[in-house]
């Protein structure tokens, strides 16, 4: 059995985005603070706990960011991890840049039956990518998928839908879009796969701009500045039986509101 | 032009925000047509794409498809759009033509920055949750309503419900924890609390990572986008990802025992202190003046 594993990357939250805002500032940003997203991990432990227990599995990573970023993911040791380089697809178009992960998956890991992706693929998405991709790869896509475990005809996925938990049986080729979840938390690698990845030969696929990619311009980026308060905060003072009587007071008045 | 409002049954927006969304629609429109199309019936996002794709390919001229905000409204946006050669912009803030051109503001990087973008292409999808009042306009819209049935392409096996976690959706009242309760005991303290509210019981992004309550409660930039009233944020530090989840009308209550939380600038009202001390109390006052019991 074959996965192929998506990891976009993003600037690790902890660090403030730059002042002086641009494409070119984010894209450094983003290279100089790169860290898995919290559905990037969630992906990478559905496709290493799948190893764990069916020793026939082989994952490729396509790692879309940063040598550093490609390298820490080769700390879990995938079987094949391959840079992808975006650089020429606009991250902010979601149909491109799913365009060209379809092209990549063709190109380096055709014979996947299970292609796993964080549901939100990188700082620009939030949720466009995988399912654009699962257009272009032709395969139907299952979206916040909190485990997989093999099942006698394919492998059984349980995933968030709007109306509740669900659990699907897959028997053919799919997409799924994995989110956070207790179940599929990263565990930590290695120290000797660690080390090895710091050497490891890191072969890098190009994407090419698919052609729509011209068709949505940035005008413009700034920063988000948080709404100005229209009321003044009140404090909630005295000892922990006026507050929690204060706080039951405001809750109360919202609720009879 | 011509503008398609698509509503279908998983979108996480209530009656009086997808009427603000078709109004929206309307006000965008100046002379241009616009059209309501209801999906309904026993189908899934991936055949609601393909049959809306096929539907609006047979219009010549150029196209905005609106939907609500929502996992899978994006995902039928973004698969209609590649289906169509379109483009999907994903969950906008704001929408405006300049010419023959659509501007659209979106967020990135966990909400802490705002693109702006300009869509040229045939047809552009985007999800929306219109901010504040769209205003009066004389265009009307048409309301189609299509009754779909498409198998799904997997065998699907609903699981019980009944985690015991009221839910978020549309209540008027959210009690929310994050980080800061330390683990899953406070949870127990904020569902009796929103049980004795009868509120809905959210969580940050860190504390569904720990398990502490599932991912269908998680409020913010990846999460849920709620409209309470009343958001009760307990252990919650207030970063942009989390509170980009709630609506810039809701009255924030926050109690941290970080006096420097970022959550303490966002707030109407504040509670300094240990919720260890606190929520027991506040539980035992609510569970015996409660609206529900």
């Amino acid at each position: 059995m074959e996965i192929a594993l998506f990891i976009s990357g993003v600037a690790d939250p902890k660090w403030p985005v730059p002042q002086a805002l641009s494409v070119a500032s984010l894209q450094a940003h983003t290279a100089q603070f790169a860290a898995l997203s919290p559905f990037d991990e969630a992906a990478l432990e559905l496709a290493l706990a799948m190893r764990d227990r069916e020793s026939d599995t082989h994952i490729t990573a396509l790692v879309c960011g940063p040598e550093s970023l490609a390298r820490r993911v080769a700390g879990w040791r995938p079987d094949t991890l391959h840079r992808i380089d975006l650089q020429a697809v606009p991250s902010w178009h979601c149909s491109a840049v799913s365009d060209a992960l379809a092209q990549a998956l063709q190109a380096l890991a055709p014979a996947a039956s299970i292609m796993l992706i964080g549901r939100e693929f990188g700082d620009f998405d939030d949720g466009s990518v995988p399912a654009g991709l699962s257009f272009y790869a032709n395969t139907p896509y299952i979206s916040l998928v909190l485990s997989l475990q093999s099942a006698p005809s394919g492998w059984s996925v349980m995933h968030q839908s709007a109306n509740g938990m669900e659990h699907v049986q897959i028997s053919s080729r799919a997409l799924l879009g994995a989110t956070n979840d207790p179940g599929n938390r990263l565990r930590h690698p290695l120290m000797k796969n660690v080390m090895m990845a710091k050497s490891i030969k890191l072969p890098i696929w190009r994407a090419t701009a698919p052609p729509s990619a011209a068709h949505v311009p940035l005008e413009g980026v700034h920063a988000v500045v948080e709404p100005p308060r229209s009321s003044a905060c009140e404090w909630l003072e005295g000892t922990a039986e006026q507050k929690a009587a204060s706080l039951a007071r405001v809750l109360m008045s919202g609720v009879q509101a | 032009m011509r503008i398609t409002v698509v509503l279908h049954p998983w979108h996480e927006m209530d009656t009086e925000e997808c009427d603000r969304l078709v109004r929206q629609a309307c006000t965008l429109a100046g002379q241009a047509t616009v059209a309501v199309w209801v999906y309904q019936g026993d189908t899934h996002p991936a055949a609601v794409s393909a049959r809306l794709a096929d539907s609006l390919a047979q219009f010549a001229e150029k196209q905005l498809v609106l939907l609500p905000t929502g996992t899978d409204s994006e995902a039928i946006a973004a698969m209609a759009a590649a289906r169509m050669g379109g483009i999907s912009l994903g969950r906008c803030s704001a929408l405006q033509f300049v010419g023959d051109a659509l501007i659209a503001q979106r967020a990135a990087f966990g909400g802490r920055v705002a693109l702006s973008l300009r869509s040229q292409a045939q047809v552009t999808f985007a999800t929306l949750r219109p901010q504040g009042d769209p205003g009066s306009t004389s265009a009307t819209a048409q309301t189609l309503e299509i009754v779909a049935h498409d198998p799904a392409p997997f065998e699907v096996q609903a699981l019980p419900a009944g985690t015991g976690h009221p839910r978020i959706e549309g209540s008027p009242l959210v009690v929310s924890g994050g980080r800061g309760m330390g683990g899953p005991e406070g949870f127990e303290w904020l569902t009796r609390i929103a049980l004795a509210l009868g509120a809905g019981l959210g969580g940050s992004l860190p504390a569904v990572d720990a398990g502490w309550v599932p991912v269908s409660h998680q409020v913010g930039q990846s999460g849920k986008f709620v409209t309470p009233k009343l958001y009760f944020a307990v252990g919650i530090s207030g970063t942009m990802q989390h509170m980009a989840g709630v609506s810039a009308g809701t009255r924030i209550v926050a109690l941290n025992n970080d006096p420097n939380a970022d959550i303490f600038s966002r707030c109407d009202f504040a509670v300094h202190g240990d919720w260890r001390e606190i929520l027991p109390l506040l539980t035992l006052l609510l569970e015996n003046q409660s609206p529900v019991n």
